[in-house]
C-alpha cells in the first residue's frame, strides 16, 4: 500500500522551540523557491522550455556533483541502472510538464496545483477509495480536506477569469513552443477547454503522476543508498537525458528561425533598440537567472527540506513548506502584478512587456484559502488506528486484528447479483424492463448531444431519472429474498412493501412538480418547438408499453384472470383522446381492488372458510413492490400520451396553453391513480389487522373447551403473502395448555395465519407474577378475566 | 363514514384547544409564505432558491407530523382515562360504555396496536418526500442548465430570508414529538458531523465558545442556516455575473444537504416500520434472553422477534421450549419477569415436545423448590378457581 506509515512516526514530535531555527530556515528557503518560480516564469516567456531545464539541470549536476560526489562509492548492477533510467525518463518528463504548465498557468496557479506533499495527494486518494481502513472520527476531516481540495482545483478550473489572456495570445501566442504548443492546443481543442485550463489539467496530470512515482521509487532510493545519493545520480542523468532533446531544439531553432527571432522582432518593434542581442545581454539575462534558479528550486530546496525532514518530522515540515508557499506565491504575485504594470511604462530590459498578465481573481482567492484549508485537515495525523481486539496471546501480550473486511472483486459480485437477479420473475422482469429503459435513455441522450438538442437532452435526463424507481424496486426484490438476520428476525419481506410506499411518494412529488410547472406555464404559455418532440414521445410510449404489458402480465396472472384492468390499456395501443385514456387509467386502479374484492366475495360466498381464505392468499400474491413499479411505468406512459396529444394541438392547430393543461391533466391523474395503493401499503405498515381475519376465528377459539377468554390479539400481514399473529389467551386452571395451544394453532393455520405465538395464561400465572413481583401494567385486560369470573 | 367525521372532530378539538391555536396560527402562515416563496421562485427562475423553498414544503409536513402526534398523545390520554374508568367501576360491575370522542370504537379493532405507529410513518413520509423532492431538484437543475436561461437575482434574497424565517418559527415553536425523538435518536447526518468537527476545532482555539458550539445542533436548522448561506453567495456571485454554472451549483449542494439531513432519519422511521430490532435494545435484550435461558425447566429459545412498534415501544414476541416435566404457568411467569421489563408487549408461546405421550408417563411433581414459592407458599395455595 501507500505509505501509511508516515502517520506513525508522528509519535515523537519535538518541542517548537528547540527546532524554530530549522522551522524559520525552511520558511525562507520556500520564500526563495517562490521567488525562483517566478523568475522562472518570466524567463520561460523567452526562452524554451526544453533549453531551460537542460540548462538548470545542468547547473544542478554541476553542483551536486561536487557535493555529493555521487559516483565514487556507486557500485552499479544492470538492473539498479536499468531502473534508474526508467525513473529518470519519468521524472524528466514530469519536470517538463510542470514547466509547460508553468507558461500556460503562471506560477502563482502552478505553485497551487502542484506544490502539494504526496501525503496530501495519498490521503486525498485513501479517503476518496478506502473507506474502511481509517476511523469514522479521522474520517470526516478527511473528507472535509478532500471536498476542499476539489473545491479549490474546481475554483481554478472554472471560476478563474483568465480568459482576457486567452484571447490575445491564444493562437500562437508562445512561438517559441512551437511544437509543443501546436500539439497541445490541438488536444485542448479537442476537449474543448481553455488554454489556461488545459495548462490546470497538465500540472494536476504532473502531480498524480510525482506521487505514483515517489510511492514507486522507494525501494530504489534505499538501493541506491540515500536520498541525497539518489537525487545527484537522478540529476545527472537527467541531464544526459535532455542533451539530445535540447540540442534537436536548438536545431530547429537554428534551422526554423522564424520561431526566436519573430519574437526578438517584436521585442525590437515593440520595445526599444536599446535592448541588443548581443551576447553578454543574452548571457546576463539568461545565465544569472538560471543560476538563481537552480539555487532555489533545484539546490537549496531539497537539501533543507532534507535536513527538516530529519530535524523535524515530513508532516510538519511538509505543512509549513506547503502553508509558506501558498501564501507567499500569494502575495508575491500580488506584488509582480504591481511591479509589471510599473515596469510596462518604463522598459525593462529583456523581458517581453504584457500587460495582460495572469491576474488575481476571485476564483484564485477562494482556492488559495481553499487549499490551505486542505492542506492542514489532509496532513494532520489520524489519531489512532483502530484494530480489532481479538485476545491475548500465551505470553499475555494483547493481540489485534488490522486486517480488514475482505474485499471481493467488483466482477464477481456483479456476477453474482445477476444470478439472483435472474432467478426470480418479478426481479427479471424489472431488470429487462430497466435494461431497455436504459438504452433507449443512452440512444437518446447519445443523439441529443449529437444534434445538440435540448428537448432530447432533457427528457433523456428525465427518462434516467424515472428508472432510479425501477432501480428502488429492483432493490427491493433482490433485498426480499435475503434470509432473516438478527435485527430483521421477520426477514426482508417488508422491504418489498416499503418500497412500493417510496415508490407511490416518488410518484406524489413528481405529480406535484409537474402541476406546479403546469400552472407556472398556464400564465405564459412558452414556445414549444415540436419538430422532433413527437418522434422522442411516440418511441417512450411504445418503450413504457413494453413495461405495462410484461408488468400487467404479471398482474394478471396473480390474479388468474380476476382483474382485468392491466390488459386493458394495451388492447389499444394508440388512444387518440385524452380522457379516454384517463378512463382506462381510472379503470386500472379502481379495477384492481374491485378484482380483489370480487374475487373475494366469490369465494366466500361459494365454498367454505377454508377455500375463501384461499383465494384470499391468492390475492394478495401480487406485491406491493411490483404494483409501485407498475404504477410508476403507467404514469411515463401517460405523460408520453400527454406529450403526444400536446404536441399534435401545438403542430396543427397552434395551442400552445393545450400543454399546461395537458400536464395538469395528467398529474392529476397520476396522483389519483397512486392514491389508493399509497394507502394500501400504509395500511400494511401501519401493521392494521387484515380484512379477512374475520370475528368468527376468534369466536372458534372462544368455543374451545376449557378457553375463558382472550386478549392482546394482533394480527397484521408482514408482508403481501405472509400473516402474522399473537394472541395471549386464558383458560382454566384445570385445562392443558399444550393442548390448546394446539387447538388454536390449527384454527390459525387455517386462516393463512403462518407466524404465530400463543401465550396460554392461567390464574396461576398471576399469582406467580404476584409473587415474583413483576409488573404486571400490559397484562391488565387479561388479568381482567380472572378477577371478573 | 364514522371514521372520516370522527377524525373531523378530532381536528375541530385541536382547532379549539388553546394549546394548538398558536400553530394554527402558524399552519396558515405558512401556507401563505409557501405560496408566495414558490411564485417568486417560479419568477426568478432559479433552481437555487426553488432548492431552498422546498424547505417551506418540509414545514408544513413538520406541522402534519406535529398535529398528528399531538392527536395520537390525546387518544392515549383518552384511552388511560377509559382504562382507569374501567378499573373504578368493576366493582359497581358496570362497564362504561361512553363512546370516546378521539377513538372510533372501530379504530381500536383495526389498528391493534393503537395509533401510535402513525407517527412513525408520518415521520417517514415527510422525510421521504422531502428527499425525494431533493432528488428531483437535481434532476431539475441540471435540466436547466442544458436550457440556459436568465435569472433574475432581485428576489433571491426577499424571498430565501423569508423562507429562513418561517422555517426557524416552524422548528423552534412547533411542538413536535416525534421529530424530536427522531432528530435525538437517528444518527448524525454528514453535514452535522462536518459542522461538529468544524465547531471542535475552533473550541480548542477558542474555548469560551464551547458552551455554545459543542451541543449537538438541530439538523434541520443547520440546514437552514447552510441554505441561507448557499443562497446568499449564489446571489452574489450571480451579480458579479458568473454564470449559471453558479446556480446549478448551488442547488446541487443544496440537494445533497437536504439527502445528507433527511437520510439519516428517514433511515430510522423506515426500519421502525420494516419492523427490526432497534440497535441500542440488543445488548440489553441479549442480556435478558440469556438470564431468561437459564431458568428452570427451559430448554431453548425460537422464534424471537423483538422490534419496535413506535418511538420507545417494544413488541416481542417468543417461542420458548421447556421441559417435559415443567410447570409451564412458572416457566412463563418466569421468563415474562424476565423479559417483561424491557419489552412492553410481549407475548410468551410455551411448548414442549411430545405433550401427548405425557400422559403415559407418571406426573412427576417438580423437585427443585424454587425459592420464591417457598417464600411465598400462598401463591400456590391462595388460589381461587372461579368459573
Amino acid at each position: 500500500m501507500f505509505d501509511t506509515d508516515v502517520f506513525s512516526k508522528t509519535s515523537k514530535t519535538r518541542p517548537v522551540s528547540d527546532v524554530l531555527h530549522i522551522i524559520i530556515l525552511l520558511i525562507i528557503i520556500k520564500l526563495l523557491k517562490t521567488f525562483g518560480l517566478f523568475i522562472t516564469y518570466d524567463l520561460l516567456k523567452s526562452y524554451h522550455v526544453v533549453l531551460i531545464l537542460f540548462l538548470t539541470t545542468l547547473f544542478t549536476s554541476i553542483c551536486l556533483l561536487f557535493i555529493q560526489k555521487p559516483f565514487s562509492s556507486f557500485r552499479p548492477n544492470k538492473i539498479l541502472i536499468y531502473r534508474l533510467i526508467k525513473y529518470t525518463i519519468c521524472l524528466t518528463i514530469i519536470r517538463l510538464l510542470w514547466l509547460f504548465g508553468l507558461t500556460l498557468c503562471g506560477p502563482l496557479r502552478t505553485i497551487l496545483l502542484y506544490e502539494h506533499s504526496d501525503i496530501v495527494i495519498i490521503a486525498c486518494f485513501q479517503a476518496l477509495f478506502s473507506s474502511s481502513s481509517i476511523g469514522p472520527q479521522g474520517q470526516t476531516s478527511r473528507i472535509r480536506g478532500v471536498v476542499f481540495f476539489i473545491l479549490a482545483v474546481l475554483a481554478i478550473f472554472a471560476f478563474d477569469n483568465d480568459d482576457s489572456r486567452q484571447n490575445i495570445d491564444h493562437p500562437e501566442g508562445h512561438l517559441h513552443h512551437r511544437f509543443f504548443a501546436h500539439i497541445f492546443y490541438q488536444l485542448t481543442s479537442l476537449i474543448g477547454v481553455a488554454d489556461h485550463k488545459g495548462g490546470v489539467i497538465l500540472l494536476l496530470i504532473a502531480l498524480f503522476f510525482r506521487c505514483g512515482l515517489n510511492s514507486w521509487s522507494k525501494k530504489l532510493v534505499i538501493d541506491v543508498g540515500g536520498q541525497k545519493k539518489f537525487y545527484a545520480i537522478t540529476t545527472c542523468l537527467s541531464t544526459i537525458c535532455l542533451i539530445p532533446m535540447s540540442f534537436i531544439i536548438l536545431l530547429f531553432n537554428n534551422l526554423f528561425p522564424d520561431s526566436i527571432d519573430s519574437i526578438r522582432s517584436t521585442f525590437q518593434t515593440t520595445i526599444s533598440t536599446t535592448i541588443t542581442s548581443s551576447l553578454f545581454d543574452n548571457i546576463s539575462s539568461l545565465i544569472i537567472p538560471i543560476i538563481l534558479i537552480t539555487l532555489f528550486l533545484f539546490i537549496l530546496d531539497f537539501y533543507v527540506e532534507q535536513l527538516a525532514i530529519i530535524k523535524l518530522d515530513r508532516i510538519r515540515t511538509f505543512r509549513y513548506g506547503t502553508l509558506t508557499m501558498i501564501f507567499s506565491s500569494f502575495i508575491i504575485s500580488f506584488i509582480w502584478v504591481k511591479t509589471i504594470r510599473i515596469t510596462s511604462n518604463n522598459i525593462w530590459f529583456g523581458r517581453m512587456m504584457q500587460i495582460e498578465e495572469h491576474e488575481l481573481s476571485g476564483g484564485v482567492v477562494f482556492a488559495v484559502i481553499m487549499f490551505a484549508f486542505a492542506t492542514d485537515l489532509l496532513i494532520s495525523p489520524i489519531k489512532q488506528r483502530s484494530g480489532a481486539f481479538i485476545g491475548y496471546n500465551q505470553e499475555g501480550v494483547p493481540l489485534f486484528n488490522l486486517t480488514h473486511q475482505k474485499s471481493q472483486s467488483l466482477l464477481l459480485i456483479l456476477k453474482s447479483s445477476l444470478r439472483d437477479i435472474l432467478a426470480e420473475s418479478d426481479s427479471r422482469r424489472i431488470f429487462y424492463f430497466l435494461c431497455i429503459n436504459l438504452m433507449f435513455t443512452f440512444v437518446e441522450l447519445l443523439y441529443g448531444a449529437w444534434t445538440n438538442s435540448l428537448g432530447l437532452l432533457s427528457d433523456g435526463f428525465h427518462m434516467l431519472f424515472d428508472c432510479t424507481a425501477l432501480v428502488v424496486g429492483l432493490y427491493a426484490a433482490l433485498m426480499s429474498r435475503w434470509k432473516p438476520t438478527r435485527v430483521f428476525s421477520y426477514g426482508y419481506g417488508r422491504v418489498e412493501v416499503l418500497s412500493g410506499f417510496v415508490n407511490g411518494l416518488f410518484l406524489v412529488v413528481v405529480a406535484f412538480f409537474v402541476f406546479y410547472e403546469a400552472i407556472g406555464r398556464l400564465f405564459e404559455p412558452p414556445e414549444i418547438n415540436t419538430n422532433r418532440l413527437l418522434f422522442v414521445s411516440v418511441a417512450g410510449f411504445a418503450v413504457n408499453m413494453i413495461g405495462i404489458f410484461s408488468f400487467s402480465h404479471a398482474h394478471a396472472h396473480a390474479h388468474g384472470g380476476g382483474g382485468g384492468g392491466g390488459s386493458c390499456p394495451m388492447s389499444q395501443p394508440t388512444p387518440t383522446k385524452e380522457q379516454h385514456h384517463h378512463g382506462h387509467s381510472h379503470d386500472h386502479s379502481h379495477s384492481h381492488s374491485h378484482g380483489s374484492s370480487s374475487h373475494d366475495h366469490e369465494h366466500s360466498h361459494g365454498s367454505n372458510e377454508k377455500s375463501s381464505h384461499h383465494g384470499h392468499s391468492h390475492a394478495l400474491t401480487d406485491n406491493a413492490n411490483m404494483r409501485g413499479v407498475f404504477l410508476h411505468v403507467l404514469a411515463d406512459t401517460l405523460g408520453s400520451v400527454g406529450v403526444i396529444i400536446s404536441s399534435l394541438l401545438i403542430q396543427y392547430f397552434g395551442w400552445n396553453i393545450s400543454d399546461p393543461i395537458c400536464s395538469l391533466f395528467i398529474s392529476i391523474m397520476i396522483f389519483l391513480s397512486v392514491i389508493p395503493f399509497l394507502k394500501e401499503s400504509a395500511m400494511t405498515l401501519l401493521l392494521q389487522t387484515p380484512s379477512n381475519i374475520q370475528y368468527e376465528i376468534l369466536d372458534r377459539i372462544l368455543k374451545l373447551d376449557q378457553v375463558q377468554s382472550y386478549s392482546d390479539e394482533h394480527f397484521w400481514n408482514l408482508s403481501s403473502s405472509l400473516t402474522v399473529g399473537t394472541i395471549h389467551i386464558q383458560i382454566a386452571n384445570d385445562g392443558d395448555e399444550q393442548r390448546v395451544t394446539a387447538q388454536v394453532q390449527t384454527i390459525l393455520k387455517e386462516a393463512q395465519i403462518q407466524n404465530v405465538a400463543i401465550q396460554v395464561e392461567k390464574q396461576a400465572f398471576f399469582n406467580h407474577l404476584n409473587g415474583l413481583n413483576s409488573a404486571l401494567g400490559q397484562l391488565a385486560s387479561s388479568q381482567r378475566t380472572f378477577s371478573h369470573r | 363514514m364514522g371514521k372520516s367525521t370522527s377524525v373531523l372532530t378530532s381536528i375541530f378539538y385541536l382547532v379549539k384547544s388553546s394549546h394548538s391555536r398558536s400553530t394554527i396560527i402558524i399552519t396558515i402562515t405558512t401556507l401563505l409564505i409557501c405560496i408566495t416563496v414558490f411564485t417568486m421562485a417560479g419568477q426568478a427562475n432559479s433552481m437555487a432558491l426553488q432548492a431552498y423553498c422546498s424547505l417551506c414544503i418540509f414545514d408544513l409536513l413538520f406541522i402534519g407530523t406535529a398535529l398528528l402526534s399531538a392527536w395520537i398523545m390525546e387518544n392515549n390520554n383518552t384511552k388511560v382515562r377509559q382504562k382507569m374508568q374501567i378499573s373504578n367501576n368493576i366493582d359497581n360491575n358496570s362497564i362504561n360504555n361512553s363512546t370516546s370522542l378521539f377513538i372510533p370504537t372501530q379504530t381500536i379493532t383495526t389498528f391493534s396496536y393503537g395509533t401510535a405507529r402513525f407517527e412513525v410513518l408520518a415521520v417517514f413520509t415527510s422525510t421521504m418526500l422531502s428527499i425525494l423532492g431533493a432528488f428531483f431538484i437535481l434532476k431539475e437543475s441540471i435540466e436547466k442548465y442544458l436550457e440556459d436561461e436568465t435569472i433574475h437575482t432581485e428576489y433571491l434574497i426577499l424571498s430565501s430570508i423569508l423562507t429562513y424565517i418561517i422555517h426557524m418559527i416552524v422548528i423552534y415553536f412547533v411542538r413536535n414529538q416525534a421529530f424530536d425523538h427522531v432528530i435525538a435518536a437517528s444518527s448524525s447526518s454528514w453535514l452535522q458531523e462536518h459542522v461538529s468537527d468544524m465547531f471542535q476545532s475552533v473550541c480548542h482555539y477558542i474555548p469560551g465558545l464551547s458552551r455554545l458550539l459543542l451541543p449537538r445542533i438541530n439538523p434541520l436548522a443547520l440546514l437552514c442556516w447552510c441554505g441561507l448561506a448557499i443562497v446568499f453567495s449564489d446571489s452574489f456571485l450571480l451579480k458579479m455575473g458568473y454564470g449559471h454554472f453558479v446556480d446549478t451549483l448551488s442547488s446541487l449542494l443544496m440537494a445533497f444537504m437536504t439527502f445528507g439531513t433527511m437520510v439519516p432519519m428517514a433511515i430510522y422511521s423506515g426500519k421502525i416500520l420494516l419492523q427490526t430490532t432497534p440497535a441500542p435494545m440488543i445488548g440489553q435484550l441479549d442480556k435478558c434472553l440469556h438470564e431468561a435461558s437459564r431458568l428452570d425447566g427451559v430448554l431453548e429459545f425460537r422464534h424471537e422477534h423483538f422490534w419496535a412498534l413506535s418511538f420507545g415501544t417494544l413488541v416481542g414476541s417468543l417461542h420458548v421450549r421447556c421441559r417435559r416435566d415443567a410447570d409451564e404457568q412458572l416457566v412463563l411467569a418466569h421468563v415474562w419477569n424476565k423479559l417483561a421489563n424491557v419489552v412492553q408487549i410481549l407475548t410468551i408461546h410455551v411448548f414442549k415436545d411430545d405433550w401427548l405421550r405425557r400422559q403415559t408417563h407418571t406426573f412427576m411433581q417438580p423437585q427443585t423448590s424454587n425459592p420464591v414459592l417457598s417464600n411465598n407458599p400462598s401463591t400456590y395455595n391462595g388460589f381461587v378457581v372461579v368459573t
